[in-house]
């Protein structure tokens, strides 16, 4: 018998699987730059810089004439105030510097700081992905969105799976009349479109609320269509495996039934539920992003990918300056990293794979 | 018989209803016990033996209440009837009352160490006192040890030992509780002959010291005769025969016991050739109006059809159902 710990295989397995680890690297990026926003975002996200309004994002050159002296972008003069046309400035050289001091901020949410991650040594602005009709810099507003979008997934998922344990656990251990009432409400939120739940859901909750409790909302309207079907496949699991010689010298022994259901039976079902987690959180993302995009999410002054996205939803803007779809491609990014390191994952952790 | 033994079971019965369909209303039933009585002595081992299908598991499964019986009683110790008990006092009384079951492999949590695995009747159930870590481990070493185990393992997982070694482990943990009585439902029977021995002698020791009585369920006629002072033999959920094990395996007189002494290994010669035997056990959801080992028995009479044969005393303490061998 194979005497490594029970995760050496899988390890071993996830590591020959290059897109899963690309995937993870990604995603470890954007949870790491989640982390440090304020340090990589040069700008706070409701910065306006009036004069800048739809500018496109800045090319990054390093060669002035022929002549190479680092990167830098020339700055870009606005010559049209009501169809926001710009002309380069090919005099005005404003050069990426790393590290630079700008607004204040806390690291981590926690130290007060003022270096950036980047900035210029004029002080000009550099707009990498663009700005939007205020002006502001759409590069750290996607910085900051991270917070949201990208949390309120597991948020929702970790809401579900409690409450998936629960409602399954209970419902497959007692059985009878409480088990059918469960299984066909669960049933029942399983039939329904979930997006078409979300927008009902929402329409129930009050509309001008703090933001923190929106955020909150919108946790718990996406954690009920997971909620339902982790508890059906939970409750299928208490079934099979209650009448396990361990968990019936488990009862024998006097083992409270919460502490059978999460000592003895949700153990075994652990890789089944991390699965779960990960190929669940993009569709949480994907929630999010659909609720702010019909204004229904997250709104002003919060930030999410979503809701950034909600701002290119008009034709004119979709051809005119098409940059404000540069949102929409880092979720594409999220949630394709996510299915392809939970495949991985999922590749991994099946022995017969 | 002066005291009343310690543990005493009468008349226990289980039926099993089928599920009905949705227009059916047919109650028909499973007959898995029919009316079962055993004793057992402190101190001493009761042996059930039978095939496949005869209700020894159904039997071991009621004493514990895993499964709630139809009637009967079950008196243990001081306790007058444990079929009577509610659950706060049958959760008391379960510490003194283990089960080893018989497969090893499914009777351990995969995802435990062996720490928690062993000390698990401790730290719930009735009178548990809360235990620091370095207590249980101390605990869990003692127990794996008292099994013939390595104190230092009780940190790694089921999966790290062989199936001997885990039934070692399904013994420590049945110690832990210090009970009186432990079910064994055939412990053996899934391991390498081998090992089977080692635990055999292992669960002997374990009585000599501890003076605790054990119902020793196996299919297995010479492991039953090794372990057991007292042995029953089960066939379609009633005792036929029921002696000590030195008279039942030198004077056995109902035909099944016979067949089945006949049918161990180097025993084909015993009785003069025992007759071959092509026939099965009997449907348990119609049982036959009389003997259920009629359509087998080669001794039947026509009195046997009509009658269920009752368990009746021929010697001292030897019982036998059969009309024929009197």
């Amino acid at each position: 018998m194979f005497a490594g710990t029970l995760l050496e295989i899988p390890y071993l397995k996830f590591r020959r699987n290059r897109l899963g680890v690309v995937s993870l690297a990604v995603l470890v990026v954007l949870y790491t730059g989640l982390l440090c926003e304020g340090f990589i975002a040069p700008y706070s996200p409701n910065l306006k810089f009036k004069t800048k309004s739809f500018q496109p994002p800045h090319r990054i050159h390093f060669f002035h004439e022929g002549q190479f002296i680092g990167p830098f972008a020339y700055e870009y003069v606005q010559t049209n105030p009501i169809f926001k046309e710009y002309r380069t400035d090919g005099s005005a050289i404003h050069r990426i510097r790393f590290f630079t001091e700008g607004s204040a901020y806390s690291l981590f949410f926690l130290i007060p700081a003022r270096v950036h991650l980047f900035g210029t040594d004029t002080g000009s602005p550099v707009f990498l992905f663009g700005t939007d009709s205020l002006g502001r810099d759409i590069f750290s507003r996607i910085v900051y969105g991270a917070k949201i979008s990208l949390t309120i997934g597991f948020v929702s998922i970790f809401l579900a799976l409690a409450g998936g344990i629960l409602i399954g656990g209970l419902a497959g251990y007692a059985g009878g009349v409480s088990d059918w009432i469960a299984m066909r409400g669960v049933e029942i939120i399983i039939l329904l479109p979930t997006f078409y739940f979300f927008l009902f859901l929402r329409s129930v909750m009050p509309t001008d609320i703090s933001p923190a409790r929106k955020f909150f909302y919108i946790t718990a309207i996406l954690a009920v269509p997971s909620m339902a079907g982790g508890a059906r496949s939970i409750r299928n699991w208490v079934l099979s495996l209650k009448n396990a010689d361990y968990v019936t010298s488990a009862v024998l022994s006097g083992v409270p039934r919460l502490v059978i259901l999460l000592t003895h039976i949700i153990p075994q079902i652990r890789s089944i539920l991390i699965l779960n987690i990960t190929l669940s959180v993009p569709g949480a993302i994907l929630g999010e992003a659909g609720l702010s995009f019909l204004n229904l999410g997250i709104t002003e002054p919060s930030v999410s990918w979503g809701m950034l996205m909600s701002s290119a939803m008009d034709i004119n803007v979709l051809i005119n300056y098409p940059w404000m779809l540069l949102p929409a491609a880092v979720i594409i990014l999220t949630v394709f990293s996510f299915f392809a390191f939970g495949y991985a994952l999922k590749d991994a952790l099946d022995p017969k794979a | 018989m002066s005291s009343a033994p310690f543990i005493v079971v009468k008349d226990l019965v289980k039926h099993f209803p089928l599920k009905a369909g949705l227009f059916s209303r047919a109650a028909e039933k499973v007959h898995a016990v029919n009316g079962v009585s055993l004793a057992i002595e402190r101190g001493r081992t009761h042996g059930l033996v039978g095939e496949s299908g005869s209700g020894k598991t159904t039997t071991a499964r009621l004493l514990l209440r895993v499964i709630e019986p139809d009637s009967g009683s079950f008196s243990f110790g001081e306790t007058p009837d444990v079929f009577a008990l509610g659950p706060p006092e049958l959760k008391k009384l379960r510490r003194g009352m283990q089960y080893i079951f018989q497969d090893p492999y499914a009777s351990l949590n995969p995802k435990m160490q062996i720490r928690g695995i062993v000390t698990e009747p401790l730290r719930y159930g009735e009178g548990s006192s809360r235990l620091s870590s370095r207590e249980l481990d101390d605990t869990a070493a003692g127990l794996l040890e008292r099994v013939g185990l390595s104190g230092s393992d009780i940190r790694k997982y089921p999966h790290e030992f062989s199936g001997g070694q885990r039934q070692r482990i399904c013994i420590a943990r049945a110690l832990s509780a210090r009970p009186s009585f432990i079910v064994c439902d055939e412990p053996v029977s899934s391991l390498d002959v081998s090992i089977q021995s080692q635990i055999l002698n292992l669960l002997l020791d374990i009585q000599e010291e501890t003076g605790i009585s054990y119902l020793f369920i196996a299919h297995n006629l010479a492991v039953v005769f090794y372990l057991s002072d007292y042995v029953s033999v089960m066939y379609a959920g009633r005792i036929v025969e029921a002696g000590p094990s030195k008279v039942l395996s030198s004077r056995a007189r109902h035909p099944y016991t016979r067949l089945l002494l006949a049918a161990m290994p180097g025993n084909r010669s015993a009785e003069g050739g025992a007759p071959p035997d092509s026939g099965e056990p009997p449907s348990l959801i119609r049982l036959p109006p009389g003997c259920a080992f009629y359509s087998r028995c080669p001794q039947r009479s026509q009195e046997c059809a009509r009658e269920v044969p009752p368990l009746e005393e021929t010697e001292s303490g030897h019982h036998s159902a059969c009309f024929r061998e009197r």
